[in-house]
């Protein structure tokens, strides 16, 4: 995979999700752009490159906290690395070419993302742990709200995804892919 | 497998390894690390954001399109033209009492105390949609002489307090982050009986608002003005007597008829601003002065 590619991929899309929060403020329909990418990137990299690619903007989503205004590195990353995993497994099964491909991939890689992140945000709470709990924090809540999302940024994978597949040669997958796993 | 590929994979599981014991580590040393580096995303995403942010907020609310066909009678055109005329008057008499309103606050506003402070305006960079901590990105920084626990807020009205700060962009909790804070409700019609009930209020569950319950029969009515208290702990000394919102509702309590609840409302959309002024403190900014 080409990395350059990849960042300037990440930084227009995480300039473009802020800018979409700004936009949809209040509705809690804000896509996740940076899981639209994280998942073409998992139905066309190599597993390594998935796995990296991952924890990378899983990095990124943390330092742009939606939980608090602090950036708690960890959570996301974990889930974006999760999420990886899951669509290395599930790809094979899939005609990977397609953008409904990647809606419905990004809907349901997204649940794995959403509940690996909840969990470890939840964990903070538990007492013999050295994390002090997260202000206001409901798992309930932010799972319900997660899940509109979820299906905000299916519906937004659509036109993303066909922009971004339009753009897959740049990106240099290899053609070795298939044969590969992460494990 | 390459030991190029081995290595790389041990090195991706020990730094997620190390991100999972991070993220289960207290507030202050998880952001540690995670502080710096958001504010350096911050100032790399801040170009791209600012434009984004700045399209985003001219498109939100479109200006209605002027529908009209084109085959209409005349007569028709007219009727409605009077009409339209009709509804113009009525807005124009119900535009008057809030003019005259705005003209009172920016009367009042010279007497809100700007003594010992700076007041640093910044453009709204983006927004962070969270249910429980709502942050507002700003384009102003340490360069500019802004600091964590300052006060923001537009033309009196507070909005919150700097929480985190990079050289040219800090983020902002909003003020509706807080639990529960002490205000001053006074009356906003100026011919109604004067009276300051201080008291704390308590946010509500939709955690857009805050509510207090007071006797019945005694002040509080819809339109009310909530002043932050001047011994209040929970915003720092700057922001003391800013609006913090308006009586939008007043709610019976089946459970307790000898008290009503006033439900307050912050002034401004908080979710939707622009732009935001931060209140430096004169002490703690070397080139300062008003």
């Amino acid at each position: 995979m080409n990395w350059l590619i990849f960042g300037l991929a990440a930084y227009l899309l995480i300039a473009l999700e802020s800018g979409l929060g700004t936009l949809l403020s209040g509705t809690g329909l804000a896509p996740s752009l940076t899981l639209i990418l994280m998942v073409f990137i998992g139905l066309g990299g190599a597993p390594m490159t998935v796995a990296w690619a991952a924890l990378v903007l899983g990095i990124l989503v943390d330092l742009q906290p939606t939980t608090g205004a602090e950036a708690i590195l960890g959570p996301a990353a974990a889930g974006y690395l999760v999420g990886a995993y899951a669509v290395i497994q599930l790809r094979h099964l899939l005609f990977r070419d397609s953008v409904l491909t990647l809606a419905i991939m990004v809907f349901v890689v997204g649940l794995f993302v959403n509940l690996t992140e909840v969990a470890v945000y939840s964990f903070r709470g538990l007492s013999f742990l050295a994390a002090d709990p997260m202000e206001g924090w409901s798992a309930f809540d932010q799972l319900a709200r997660r899940f509109v999302q979820l299906i905000s940024s299916a519906v937004f994978a659509l036109p993303v995804g066909w922009l971004l597949f339009r753009l897959k040669p740049v990106w240099g997958f290899g053609a070795g892919v298939r044969a590969e796993r992460m494990y | 497998m390459s030991h190029r590929h081995l290595n790389s994979r041990r090195v991706l599981f020990a730094l997620a390894g190390l991100l999972l014991i991070n993220s289960q580590l207290g507030t202050k040393y998880a952001t540690a690390v995670g502080g710096p580096l958001a504010a350096m995303l911050d100032t790399v995403l801040g170009p791209a954001s600012f434009i984004i942010g700045g399209f985003t907020q001219k498109i939100r609310q479109p200006p209605g399109p002027l529908r009209y066909d084109n085959d209409r009678d005349l007569a028709v055109v007219i009727a409605d033209r009077d009409k339209a005329l009709v509804l113009v008057e009525e807005l124009r008499s119900r535009v008057q009492p809030l003019e005259e309103e705005v003209a009172r606050l920016k009367r009042a506003r010279e007497h809100f105390d700007y003594s010992g402070v700076r007041i640093v305006d910044a453009r709204v960079l983006s927004f962070n949609d969270s249910h429980t901590n709502p942050i507002l990105t700003i384009d102003r920084g340490s360069r500019d002489g802004i600091g964590p626990r300052m006060s923001v807020e537009l033309d009196s009205n507070l909005v919150g307090i700097i929480e985190t700060v990079g050289p040219r962009t800090a983020r902002l909790r909003l003020l509706t982050t807080e639990k529960a804070f002490r205000v001053r409700i006074t009356p906003a019609d100026p011919d109604a009986p004067v009276y300051q009930l201080e008291e704390i209020i308590h946010r509500r569950p939709d955690r857009q608002s805050y509510q207090l319950d007071v006797n019945r029969n005694g002040p509080g009515a819809v339109g009310d003005y909530a002043f932050l208290a001047d011994d209040t702990r929970v915003f720092p000394d700057e922001s003391r007597s800013r609006i913090v919102g308006r009586v939008s509702k007043i709610e019976d309590l089946p459970q307790d008829p000898l008290l009503k609840r006033l439900v307050i409302r912050p002034t401004l959309p908080l979710t939707r601003l622009a732009k935001v002024s931060v209140l430096v403190p004169v002490a703690s900014d070397e080139g300062g002065g008003l």
